[in-house]
């Protein structure tokens, strides 16, 4: 009876747990959706790729070339992975790439 | 703003590409808190910019995660037999939860189809749950296959059509899934709290009854 009673205060724990979760994330996502500061356009970050800069920035893609020093198609790489092969921050790179911004 | 090591993930997609994709999917399904929705828009946005293709990209989603499923279940129908005879011989909590398996059972192709995606919080443990009670494979697998390849569509189609807010359609996807994982989770806990003191109300009853 006790150890009945035991889970029985566990799942009413684990219960309101769950509620308060599902309340709390959905009040979050309403707040987000109601405040206007969802779905506002990402900055400029170091996972990002040349072609993906180009696209979402409205950078043309040979400006972006010229800026990373590119001859040829833009690479499938990271501007984290091109900025240390040039033994540069990603920081550098990405202040150049924002100079062009239309 | 993504967190450090989730930008630092996505700075792995380039590298890896496709591999990375399948391995992430794969270890989200087996619960290790990796973020697999995020690569899966990030994927869908670098398939936007030409850099990966469609196939690439949603093919190793869906075959990881797939595995991922299938390995969940395979182990713990190996090895999750005893702990369940343990779980469901405890007193109170054991026959509850018995009960609640009985009505996954009934609802075994709703339950793990809607928990690949709507409910994807969810879905590691439901595949533990489904292995470890057994659950028809084909049922399972058919269910599975279907949920996975819903949620792999709703990412990468996001991530294509939203590839410039990636951070902020990411943010609010996990506060969507996490609220309707948690949602789900009360609604069936409440099930049972509300079974089982119904029972207690209809026993006192009977006793009443006798002793009248």
């Amino acid at each position: 009876m006790i150890e009945a009673e035991t889970g029985g205060t566990g799942l009413k724990l684990a219960f309101l747990l769950c509620l308060g979760l599902g309340l709390g994330f959905g009040a979050h996502a309403t707040w987000r959706i109601a405040s206007g500061t969802g779905f506002a356009p990402d900055p400029m970050a170091d996972w990002m790729t040349p072609a993906h800069v180009s696209a979402v920035f409205g950078i043309p893609p040979e400006h972006v070339a010229e800026v990373l020093g590119i001859t040829g198609a833009l690479p499938f790489a990271s501007l984290r992975d091109l900025a240390a092969e040039r033994g540069e921050t990603s920081d550098a790179l990405i202040a150049r790439l924002q100079a062009e911004l239309p | 703003m993504i967190a450090e090591w989730s930008q630092t993930a996505l700075a792995l997609v380039p590298e890896w590409g496709g591999w990375l994709i399948l391995s992430v999917t794969f270890l989200s399904c087996l619960a290790f808190p990796l973020p697999a929705s995020l690569v899966m828009l990030a994927g869908g946005a670098f398939t936007a910019s030409g850099d990966l293709s469609l196939i690439v990209v949603a093919g190793a989603a869906l075959l990881g995660a797939v595995a991922g499923d299938q390995v969940g279940y395979a182990l713990s129908r190996a090895g999750g037999g005893p702990l369940w005879q343990r779980l469901a011989a405890r007193p109170g909590t054991g026959a509850l939860m018995t009960r609640a398996v009985s009505d996954l059972a009934r609802r075994d192709l709703l339950a793990v189809f809607l928990s690949r995606w709507l409910f994807s919080a969810l879905g590691p443990y439901v595949n533990l749950a489904a292995g470890m009670t057994r659950l028809d494979w084909t049922r399972f697998t058919i269910a599975g296959v279907a949920g996975e390849a819903v949620w792999v569509s709703i990412y990468v189609g996001l991530g294509y059509a939203f590839a410039a807010q990636i951070d902020e359609i990411g943010a609010a996807m996990a506060n969507v899934a996490g609220g309707l994982g948690a949602s789900a989770v009360a609604l069936v806990l409440g099930r049972m709290l509300w079974r089982a003191a119904r029972e207690e109300r209809d026993d006192s009853g009977t006793k009443g009854e006798d002793g009248a």
